[in-house]
């Protein structure tokens, strides 16, 4: 603030020294300041608790770190969400454009586009990428395969919903409530045409709502 | 379950967590001076611990979720603040004694630290808390993250207690 403040802080700082340099017991325990570090309280015993943690350099650091790691998000912050219309447009743009490529195979060529009538091979969304109402679910053509089913599972099980389709692409986020798929996986079953069917691997998704 | 914490025992985001817990308990660690070589091993601690929390509990570790991973990393954080607490002990003992005079403050600059102190005390608790943060160099934003109080209290306190640390001083001749 001021010149002033500046001398304050300056004996406070020679003030915090002297109280390292005596070594007297830390006035905490690391399990009390890690309780001080948690809580959200406002009572006067915490004010206390945390006034005797602040006055002491060691502890006052311990505490800021430990209210670090508490403090933080246990999981990792989700990317910000593209607003609707343009995620419906770029939606759009992205089932359109892969109908084409999985249906032309100009870009790509036969080996990058089609799988082998062992399994099915997904292609998009990537494991833990997110996804949205409008986001298309690509996977590799089976040879001898008439249909696909796609599959959304919950976490228990449970299947989500069910796409059937004869080509490589489904929208199958568009009939779900994103909230639903949360911890969600994704299969494809290829119905192949002479009887049986094979089964791709189950990959989680991350959806945002 | 087994008692080996080999990674292919936990799931994919179960891994990323893992991954994302030591990279915040290392960056933590070096903002406020707790570094060391054993900060190296602090994700394969925060496993271990996660492994052994489940194993005591039963638990399937494929369907744990990520705020399992918080509380190891917060065990682990504890161990790590501990055996630095030990060292620093330690080094205490050693240099007990050693303190050269040079290094002690004068007998005017004794006096104005001890008034100091005895303002600061004096203060009203919630006061002295925003006032200490204060005079350590943290802005508003800072206290506000550090204590939990809203921005309007913070502001409140800090300048009440500004007012009041000058006037116990002016009081004493120091200010």
């Amino acid at each position: 603030m001021s010149e002033n403040d500046d001398e304050l802080r300056a004996r406070y700082a020679t003030l915090l020294a002297r109280r390292a340099r005596e070594g007297a017991p830390a006035p905490a325990t690391l399990e009390e300041i890690l309780a001080l570090a948690e809580s959200g309280a406002d009572t006067p015993e915490r004010v206390a608790r945390l006034d005797r943690v602040l006055a002491d350099p060691r502890t006052r650091d311990e505490y800021r770190m430990l209210r670090e790691v508490a403090r933080a998000e246990p999981v990792a912050a989700r990317r910000r969400a593209v607003p609707w219309p343009l995620a419906a447009a770029a939606g759009l743009v992205l089932v359109a454009g892969a109908a084409l490529l999985a249906r032309a195979g100009r870009v790509t060529g036969p080996d990058e586009m089609r799988g082998d009538a062992t399994s099915v091979t997904l292609v998009t969304p990537a494991p833990d990428a997110d996804v949205t109402a409008t986001t298309p679910f690509v996977w590799r053509a089976v040879p001898g395969a008439s249909r696909y089913v796609v599959e959304l599972l919950a976490p228990s099980g449970e299947v989500l919903t069910s796409v059937e389709t004869s080509d490589t692409i489904a929208t199958p986020m568009a009939s779900l409530d994103g909230a639903r798929a949360r911890g969600a996986r994704w299969w494809v079953t290829a119905q192949l045409g002479a009887g049986g069917s094979v089964r791709s691997e189950a990959r989680p998704l991350r959806t945002i709502e | 379950m087994t008692s080996d914490p080999s990674s292919s025992s936990l799931s994919l985001d179960i891994e990323h967590a893992l991954a994302r817990w030591g990279g915040i308990v290392r960056r933590a660690a070096h903002r406020y001076g707790f570094d060391g070589p054993d900060l190296q091993e602090i994700e394969q601690d925060i496993r271990i611990r996660l492994w052994r929390a489940l194993e005591r509990q039963g638990e399937n570790p494929k369907g744990v979720g990520a705020s399992y991973v918080q509380e190891a990393a917060k065990s682990a954080t504890i161990d790590l603040l501990r055996r630095r607490r030990r060292e620093r002990e330690q080094v205490a003992l050693d240099q007990a004694g050693d303190v050269p005079a040079s290094s002690r403050a004068g007998g005017d600059e004794e006096q104005l630290t001890a008034l100091l102190e005895r303002a600061i005390t004096a203060l009203a608790p919630d006061r002295r808390v925003a006032v200490r943060l204060h005079l350590e160099g943290r802005d508003r934003d800072d206290i506000v993250r550090l204590t939990g109080w809203s921005e309007a209290r913070t502001r409140n306190l800090l300048y009440r207690g500004l007012e009041d640390l000058r006037s116990a001083l002016r009081g004493e001749g120091a200010a």
